[in-house]
């Protein structure tokens, strides 16, 4: 019994659901795309007979004066679950009643049934009318195939596009296809598509194996890759390998469409996850399932790309033709024996060449990039046939280590190599810690490029800095290992968390095998370590924190190594993506870099000798404390000390003003005082204050107590430690009263209680002073070129009693908070100088401000300006 | 319904990000931003180049709240991004016309 149409049409779509429901991953390719076609062909032939008989009922004749022809996927015998069935009425003139019927009749029903079918209905001439005018419908047409109807109207139709379209303009369609690909390879290369690439057209997709079989179509008239193989345009390998990946493309692509239940060939994220969920995905150990199944993509994409990239270059050989008019200007040269430059391109004259010197394979690449050219395709299949020579004497002899630092000394013109190296296998060979990140895939959408691809990219920015000259590439030393160091810095991902650490320890292993000395090494080794330092604390950290600074500096160390770092720091994220690179970071990152330069070139805190001594004190104050000292909250005030504190002030001491912190739980304020050879030394610990430093000055001066030196240092967490050295002004014996007397104050000035100045004017100034008034006249020198984080003042005066609080005082009032101030005093002359920040914890950059607190300070100091400037003359 | 708009320093976006979130806060739009307030830029000499600072960089957070959720959302990035420092950022609160889910359609409360 003979099926209606509509019968037909459920009963194609059945099938089409059992290919759908049946299939596991691995079926989903080749073989299904296989049986969609047969049942499409079975489908629409049943249905054209069908038609054709209903026709018959009521004319004569057949429905045979036209063709039914697939083209474009379907006629190249390519369908996925939901492409579009492309088909085209060909008819041998316009308005052909039995093409409205066929239309009718067919194609009304099948969309009505909701099937993707494309459909048009021309003549020849329109035929190659529109062929002229769209290159894609040319294509297409090669594609064509006659599926039923008139097969001499096909024919016919083959031979004049032929004619008209094809001969005679081989060269133009080569053009076109290249420039095709190369509109596409750029529409694609954009960060959306490298993401969330497009099965059908990006970058290693279908098409660039549907332009393969164009251009062996239209130039050779060959159909298949069998065929490009008998003709030498294909390495055997290579097509097995091709019609691997292929495969594997078609997977995905049905795959796709079954989740996206349309024709969608974009690898969104959202199914790129789903994906790893279907049957028969088989999930890799250490990998994220998502990151594994998308590593195999892009291997499988890459080695496309690469064969079809190798197939138009010997393309282009076979016509002559040279794409780079640049390259024709080099003139043939030997380069050494074997080696020669030929018609522009590096070539190896006889494969044996490479058996004997296997240097070579490195050689070349080195040649290619210095001379700006190309490895002839037929060099480049000798060093892909001899890669097996990449073994262990091969990647330890100088000779290919000299080669690979010319390499990286020669930057972005070693680029290109470095990708060919890459698609060859031959960098992973040689570098074999590389193949764990060929191909690695990061799951976000920030770093859009695969690792190996990011670490290449990292490289030629590096390079581009150097272009641009940005500063301070320059002052690099020795920039072939910092090249190397890029193309190596992301070497640990791949093999678990953590990759920098990972990496770092993969790196002596590495350079030790190319023979690089031992500090080198040690410099890449800390590269690779901290390649993320310098942007996690540009955009995480507080960079108006000393201490943050500090540590930065103390784990970069030299100023050389500073300079690999930012550099580093900038190439490996303008290699991340357009997201990873922003004028923004830009402006924290140079602000990190400058003060980390800034402190290593005042060399205090951060020589590898003080971070030393600064970890060493540490050590030594965790293993002094008590085991009642050891609590949360003390443990804390250890790690905030800053560098300056525990560099100056003794481990024992140190455990001492933990203890004494302990009192400011129900305290204000903790005094102790100590006898010194032939002075005081006092300790005052209090929470932090603006003021604090002039309110104690103010009782040390109320208790005639002279302030030879003091250090005074906050801890992270907002405790003061003020550390005072004193004598007594008149030479008296100094008991626990004056002491007990010293404290009251304390506590009265800390609770509002007690003001100086007035207490000050009324003590009578002690004899022994009174006889040094005259000295030289004072000076204030306000600086802000010392350090980055706060303004630093230097008061250079005549020691007077209460000096120190006079000082304190002024800049108290000016709205300065005083961080740390060191007092020397030589003989009758002070040098007291402070670090001072306003109360918002900024620098004073303002020229009238500073002028304004050197003129409060000297007015301090010596009164109004007119009692001293005008002296009176009296002539004799 | 309220959107609140903050501009606060960088490092403490993911603190402000994640109080936001512990509140109940289910979405924001955070953007890398450039200016100056009272903070001003700055000029500062390096090795005789100056290096100038005209605008700092900031992170923008913009959320929308319905009404009663304005207080809270506002102390909460006030808490988690104060440093005490100047440069610490602002705040503004504007009032909201309309909000609709593009995918659904929905508007008002239960588009936020």
């Amino acid at each position: 019994m003979e099926r209606s149409l509509k019968e037909h049409i459920q009963h194609f779509k059945d099938q089409r659901k059992a290919i759908r429901n049946s299939q596991e991953l691995p079926s989903l390719g080749r073989e299904a795309v296989r049986e969609l076609l047969v049942i499409t062909d079975v489908f629409l032939v049943s249905v054209f007979y069908q038609a054709e008989r209903k026709w018959q009922k009521s004319h004569t004749g057949s429905l045979r004066s036209i063709s039914l022809v697939p083209i474009g996927g379907y006629g190249r015998n390519e369908l996925a679950l939901h492409s579009d069935i492309d088909l085209m009425i060909l008819c041998a003139r316009r308005s052909d009643p039995v093409a409205e019927f066929v239309s009718e009749e067919i194609f009304y029903p099948l969309w009505d049934a909701g099937l993707e079918i494309g459909h048009s209905v021309r003549t020849i001439t329109d035929c190659l009318d529109i062929a002229e005018k769209n290159f894609y419908t040319q294509t297409s047409f090669l594609d064509a195939r006659c599926l039923a109807g008139n097969r001499e109207l096909f024919k016919k139709f083959k031979k004049d596009f032929a004619e008209k379209s094809i001969e005679g303009q081989r060269k133009k369609f080569l053009e076109n296809i290249l420039l095709e690909n190369q509109k596409r390879y750029q529409r694609y290369g954009e960060a959306a598509f490298l993401l969330e690439p497009n099965i059908k057209e990006g970058k290693g997709s279908l098409r660039d194996h549907h332009s393969m079989l164009w251009t062996a179509k239209a130039l050779f008239n060959l159909s298949t890759l069998e065929e490009m193989v008998n003709a030498a345009l294909l390495s055997p390998n290579d097509r097995t390998s091709l019609e691997q990946s292929l495969d594997f493309l078609w997977q995905i692509r049905n795959q796709l469409h079954i989740l996206s239940d349309r024709k969608n060939d974009q690898l969104y994220f959202e199914y790129q996850e789903d994906m790893t969920r279907m049957p028969g995905f088989a999930a890799k150990a250490g990998f994220l399932e998502v990151e594994g199944l998308m590593r195999d993509f892009y291997l499988h994409a890459s080695n496309i790309e690469y064969i079809s990239s190798l197939f138009f270059d010997r393309i282009l050989h076979t016509l002559k033709i040279k794409p780079h008019a640049k390259t024709a200007a080099l003139p043939d040269r030997i380069l050494e024996k074997d080696v020669s430059i030929y018609r522009g391109e590096i070539r190896i004259d006889r494969p044996e060449a490479l058996i004997k010197k296997p240097y070579l394979l490195l050689k070349i690449f080195e040649y290619a990039a210095r001379y700006g050219t190309e490895i002839h395709p037929r060099t480049g299949q000798f060093i892909r046939d001899n890669l097996y020579l990449v073994n262990d004497s091969f990647r330890s002899s100088r000779q290919t280590s000299r080669s690979m630092f010319n390499l990286m000394k020669l930057g972005s013109s070693a680029f290109k190599q470095l990708e060919v190296m890459l698609q060859t296998g031959l960098l992973a060979l040689y570098i074999p810690e590389f193949e764990n990140i060929r191909c690695q895939v990061q799951h976000d959408a920030y770093h859009i490029y695969t690792v190996d691809k990011h670490s290449l990219l990292t490289f030629l920015e590096l390079s581009l800095t150097r272009e641009e000259d940005k500063y301070p590439f320059a002052e690099i030393d020795k920039p072939e290992y910092l090249f190397l160091t890029a193309l190596l810095h992301d070497i640990g991902k791949g093999i678990g968390h953590n990759h920098a650490e990972k990496g770092a320890d993969l790196i002596p292993m590495i350079a030790g095998r190319m023979g690089l000395k031992e500090d080198v090494i040690r410099d890449m080794v800390f590269l690779v370590r901290h390649h993320l330092l310098l942007v996690e604390v540009a955009t995480r950290r507080d960079l108006e924190d000393e201490k943050i600074i500090v540590e930065c500096a103390q784990k970069i160390q030299d100023i050389k190594r500073l300079n690999m770092l930012y550099l580093l720091t900038i190439a490996d994220a303008r290699a991340t993506g357009p997201r990873a690179w922003t004028a923004w970071k830009a402006a924290l990152l140079d602000e990190l870099y400058l003060k980390i330069k800034h402190i290593l070139q005042q060399g205090e805190l951060a020589t590898p000798q003080t971070t030393a001594r600064i970890q060493k004190a540490l050590a030594q104050v965790k293993d002094g404390l008590t085991l009642d000292l050891k609590n949360p909250a003390l443990l804390r005030h250890v790690e905030n000390m800053p560098g300056d504190y525990l560099l100056i002030v003794k481990p024992h001491q140190i455990i001492k003003h933990i203890q004494l912190a302990r009192e400011l739980i129900d305290k204000k304020f903790a005094l102790f005082v100590e006898a010194r050879n032939s002075f005081w030394e006092l300790t005052v610990l209090a929470r932090d204050k603006p003021g604090l430093f002039a309110q104690i000055s103010g009782v040390l001066a109320l208790n005639d107590l002279d302030v030879l030196g003091t250090q005074i240092f906050t801890w992270g967490d907002g405790i003061a430690v003020d550390i005072f050295q004193v004598r007594e002004l008149i030479e008296e014996s100094v008991n626990d009263l004056k002491w007990k007397k010293v404290a009251e104050d304390l506590e009265k000035t800390l609770s509002g209680r007690l003001s100086f100045d007035h207490r000050l004017a009324e003590k009578t100034t002690p004899l022994p002073l009174q006889t040094k008034k005259h000295g030289r006249s004072s000076k204030v020198v306000i600086d802000n070129g010392i350090s980055d984080f706060y303004t630093v003042i230097e008061v250079y005066t005549n020691d007077r009693p209460g000096l120190l609080y006079s000082l304190a005082k002024t800049l108290f009032d000016m709205g300065l908070d005083i961080r740390s101030a060191k007092i020397s005093t030589m003989v009758d002359q002070v040098v007291d100088v402070f670090y001072v920040r306003d109360f918002y914890g900024q620098k004073i950059y303002h020229a009238e401000q500073c002028e304004e607190i050197k003129k409060a300070l000297l007015f301090r100091l010596e009164g109004p300006k007119n009692t001293i400037k005008i002296v009176p003359f009296h002539p004799q | 319904m309220k959107k609140i708009e903050a501009i606060i320093k960088p490092f403490k976006i993911d603190e402000v990000k994640d109080a936001l979130s512990q509140i109940g806060i289910k979405g924001m739009t955070v953007s890398e931003v450039k200016g100056f307030g009272r903070q001003r830029g700055h000029k500062e000499v390096y090795r005789g180049a100056e290096y100038v600072v005209d605008f700092v960089p900031k992170i923008k957070v913009e959320i929308v709240v319905d009404e009663e959720m304005v207080e809270e959302a506002v102390a909460t990035i006030i808490k988690n991004a104060k440093t005490g420092k100047i440069g610490d950022g602002k705040i503004f609160v504007y009032a909201i016309d309309e909000v609709i889910r593009i995918r659904t359609g929905e508007k008002g409360k239960d588009a936020v």
